[in-house]
């Protein structure tokens, strides 16, 4: 894949960051030239062999590189995989979401395969027990404490090997890493080209003759492209029986399987399952699956947009529904090259009755939708209104009165809190769950029903209360989710194109209003909604003076945001028979916000640098080997302290711009 | 747009506004305009989130763990003020490649005693701390990451050298120069003679590669090992430097 200047660079200047110099120039210059042999990036990079290989085994190891061997001359070739770089940039983002979902132990080991790149499980667990040694011994050298004193993690909390395997067999069931094989170091090209190639030496003799054959021969590289690609996934199930068969017996298999069930909801909760008996086979090599993490984002994302359109709560919801959908989609985009573009009408779904029983406990679905205290609404209206599910779901919206979010306090003992799964009680570490504070008003959330939930069964209310806030999401302009059956209490798709369309258009809008202001951004508005128009139409359209119109159209063209077509009347192509129609191109704005996004990266990647050089002084004393695992409160003087605090937090701001930008990257490019 | 803006001025070939009559109030602007003028809307990012602190304080604690391990090579850049941007391939590999040593800052660069605590500078990866799957690898980067890269050449120089040395030592015993020649030619038949030629270009081409690690350059006094007196040196072996 070819990517502009802007990705180049922020590419080269993350590998910089993270590996070194070496690594970093060897990767530029992959980057620019394309697949070259030792021979000629040793004439490009002016680096002497001894230095290149050495760089290129560090760049294999970490998944940078790609490489073939030809087969007829034996020289083999490398290629810079831009996507594993621009991967380094997210690993931050990837350790929490580790974190968050299946605990601390899960976020060290996913350091660790970030640090190790691929690694074998053996090598996993001598890593890990060099470091228990190391933490008897008290040396300080190589244990994994940060030494900036942000996370003082003194132990290792991943206890013992056991644990180590029953993490990782977790992590590869929910796909953040997966396993290593020979064919993922032949770049997607290069695997295209060696199956065609086998294809048609094997089925055609050769070559092909017409349009008959060529289609077949596509579908047949189609066909094994894809078997190959399934050869890649992780089959838990086909690997871990006969694993198992030693240590565990048919109880805590099952046990396993209930807890994996909901345990992709439950958060946190590995304390409580710290080995499970599962045991990998020690020469499984494992890597970070960046593509399966990026759809873990995307459904962060989505949840992150669902809060904010709609309530804390509701999106809660969400979010462990898009977790349902999670194990069904192994990655964000389907590649033309393998996947069949013709999709099935409804991708995969999941049924309200099974996100009642996955949701965690501490979310009150009974909560979050608003409602008006009983003597300020017409409550049989409210009633009525909510039978029929469309129109109710709006009028909850434009209710005047909504408590939205903040009534959805985690420990809200009132609404249907009960827990059902005795595994379940302690998993408050949702990702939106930061401050569950208790509602600042006094609660009037469903007062009027509670007497009967407390009566009836109470799942199925759950499950009721559950499906209120689907409602309240397939209804939303966005358009979160879609119902397509009514099996389990209605099944529900999610869309992804058409709602991630729809958060970058929101994402231009907001930056059309901050960059052109309120006049501008009606006017793109406008061209969006009414297509290409004509400078007159724009005025009475959007109710701006004819010479304010003009300069902001003109402005928003030197931006590139908009544009001019010129439609002549008569063959003269005169100025004056000319029509001009403005339009705004949605694609061309997004490929410009990705790309200044990229620049803006690169400039915060050099501008970090130029920092740390400053206080260099400061950061070098904090680097020492003697103290570098210290809280550097402990042996910095004030001034000294006050210089690296301040340093700090420059470093903090620009890793979290970074941070930030990237989350652009992801919606207009990735998702 | 085209002809839009010209010619609706009172005359053609004219400017809106701007004529050529002489102004004696006119004041050009000839100050230089600002390098960094001031941002027409810039705003303050957000203050960082519970989320996105956790978040940077992995990512800050990975590459600090990173940086620390065996695959991290220190930057070699030369001029940190040289502009960012380059152009072209010479331009970019001009600005790397420079011996640290050679480049050394004089006033900063004379290593004290509180350095021992500096972490190491690393020109390549260590890759003999780590655990690799070499089936992984191209074939060509195996020997590379066995550490036997260069062995074959090592050996060869190491024999070469035992074999003066014993000649050395003969000469002390019997100076005459027919014993000499002598066992030089029992050397010969018995070592591989033809490996002999073979020896000499390795030694070249050893030697120069010695040149770009510049750890390997023995000489009676170096500085830059002033604490560590060579324990954990690059892999290579020294000897073949030390004879030139």
């Amino acid at each position: 894949m070819s990517r502009s200047t802007h990705a180049v660079e922020l590419c080269a200047l993350l590998v910089d960051e993270t590996y070194g110099e070496l690594t970093s120039r060897i990767f530029t210059i992959l980057l620019r030239k394309g697949r070259l042999p030792i021979r000629l990036l040793s004439k490009h990079t002016l680096l002497n062999a001894r230095q290149l290989r050495h760089g290129l085994a560090v760049l294999i190891q970490q998944g940078l590189v790609y490489y073939n061997q030809d087969s007829e001359t034996g020289t083999t070739f490398y290629e810079a995989n831009s996507d594993a770089a621009y991967g380094l940039a997210r690993a931050g983002k990837i350790i929490g979401m580790a974190e968050t979902r299946f605990g601390p132990a899960a976020r060290d080991v996913v350091q660790k395969l970030f640090l190790l790149g691929n690694t074998s499980v053996s090598d996993l667990e001598a890593a890990y027990e060099s470091k228990h040694e190391q933490h008897v011994n008290g040396n300080a050298e190589g244990s994994s404490v940060i030494p900036n004193g942000v996370n003082e993690h003194k132990a290792s909390p991943v206890s013992s090997t056991g644990h180590l395997h029953s993490v990782l067999n977790r992590l590869l069931e929910v796909g953040f890493i997966e396993p290593v094989v020979h064919s993922m170091f032949l770049s997607p090209a290069d695997t295209y080209n060696k199956v065609e190639r086998g294809i048609l030496q094997e089925s055609f003799g050769g070559s092909t003759k017409g349009a008959k054959q060529k289609d077949d021969l596509k579908l047949r590289v189609k066909n094994q492209l894809q078997s190959i690609r399934s050869d890649r996934e992780w089959k838990g199930k086909g690997i871990k029986r006969p694993l198992n068969g030693g240590h565990v017996n048919g109880v805590n298999g099952t046990n396993k399987r209930r807890r994996l069930s909901n345990g992709s909801s439950t958060v946190s909760s590995d304390h409580l399952y710290e080995d499970d008996g599962t045991r990998l086979e020690p020469t499984l090599i494992v890597h970070v699956n960046y593509e399966k993490c990026t759809v873990a984002l995307r459904n962060e994302a989505l949840a992150a947009f669902a809060k904010e359109r709609i309530g804390e709560i509701t999106s809660l919801i969400y979010a462990q529904g898009l977790r349902l959908l999670e194990a069904k989609i192994p990655r964000c985009r389907p590649d033309s090259a393998i996947d069949n573009v013709v999709d099935l009408p409804d991708g995969p779904m999941f049924t309200t009755k099974e996100l009642a029983a996955a949701l965690s406990h501490n979310v009150n679905p009974g909560t979050g939708i608003g409602k008006a205290s009983g003597d300020q609404v017409n409550v049989r209206k409210l009633e009525k209104q909510l039978d029929a599910r469309k129109p109710k779901s709006k009028e909850g919206e434009a209710g005047g009165d909504i408590d939205m979010g903040d009534g959805g306090s985690d420990d809200e003992p009132k609404v249907n809190g009960n827990s059902k799964l005795p595994d379940n009680d302690n998993d408050d570490d949702d990702p939106f769950a930061d401050s569950p504070k208790p509602a600042k008003r006094p609660k009037v959330t469903f007062q009027d029903r509670l007497p009967a939930s407390k009566t009836s069964d109470d799942r199925e209310n759950r499950v009721e209360l559950v499906k209120k806030h689907l409602l309240l999401l397939a209804a939303d302009d966005s358009k979160f989710l879609r119902k397509c059956g009514n099996n389990g209490f209605g099944e529900w798709t999610c869309d992804f194109e058409f709602i991630i369309q729809k958060m970058q258009e929101a994402e231009i809008d907001a930056m059309l209003l901050e960059n052109f202001g309120n006049s501008g951004h009606r006017l793109a508005r406008i061209l969006r909604k009414l297509g290409k128009l004509e400078e007159k139409k724009l005025e009475e359209a959007g109710k701006i003076k004819k010479k304010d119109v003009r300069t902001k159209l003109a402005e928003m063209q030197m931006a590139g945001l908009v544009d001019i077509q010129e439609v002549p009347r008569d063959s003269a192509r005169t100025t004056q028979r000319t029509i001009f129609l403005w339009f705004f191109d949605q694609d061309r704005a997004a490929t410009m916000v990705v790309q200044n996004t990229y620049k803006a990266m690169s400039r915060i990647l050099q501008r970090l640098d130029v920092e740390r050089r400053r206080a260099h002084d400061v950061l070098a004393l904090t680097r020492r080997s003697d103290v570098r695992d210290l809280d550097p409160e402990v042996y910095l003087d004030v001034h000294q302290l006050n210089d690296f605090r301040a340093i700090d937090g420059k470093i903090d701001k620009l890793l979290c711009q970074i941070s930030r930008l990237d989350g652009l990257i992801g919606l207009f490019r990735e998702f | 747009m085209a002809g839009r803006g010209r010619g609706g001025g009172p005359g053609s070939g004219q400017l809106k506004g701007a004529t050529w009559e002489y102004d004696a109030s006119i004041k050009l602007e000839s100050k230089p305009s600002d390098l960094f003028p001031p941002h027409p809307n810039l705003k303050r990012p957000a203050p960082l989130t519970k989320k996105e602190r956790r978040e940077i304080n992995n990512y800050k604690n990975l590459i600090d763990q990173v940086h620390r391990g065996p695959l991290y090579t220190q930057p070699t850049k030369r001029d940190p003020n040289a502009p960012a941007k380059t152009f072209g391939e010479d331009q970019f590999n001009r600005q790397y490649g420079t011996n640290r040593k050679a480049d050394m800052d004089p006033f900063n660069g004379v290593e004290t005693y509180s350095m021992r605590y500096a972490p190491k500078q690393r020109d390549l990866p260590k890759l003999s701390d780590q655990p690799f799957d070499k089936s992984l690898f191209p074939e060509e980067l195996w020997s590379t990451l066995e550490g036997t890269e260069g062995q074959e050449v090592r050996n060869h120089i190491n024999r070469a050298m035992q074999r003066k040395a014993a000649l050395l030592n003969g000469k002390d015993k019997d100076t005459s120069l027919k014993t000499r020649s002598v066992l030089e030619k029992i050397h010969n038949a018995i070592g591989d003679d033809d490996n002999e030629e073979l020896d000499e270009e390795n030694k070249d081409e050893e030697e120069r590669d010695d040149e770009y690690d510049d750890d390997e350059i023995g000489d009676d006094y170096n500085g830059e090992q002033y604490f560590d007196n060579g324990e954990d040196e690059m892999e290579d072996g020294d000897d073949g430097g030390e004879e030139y």
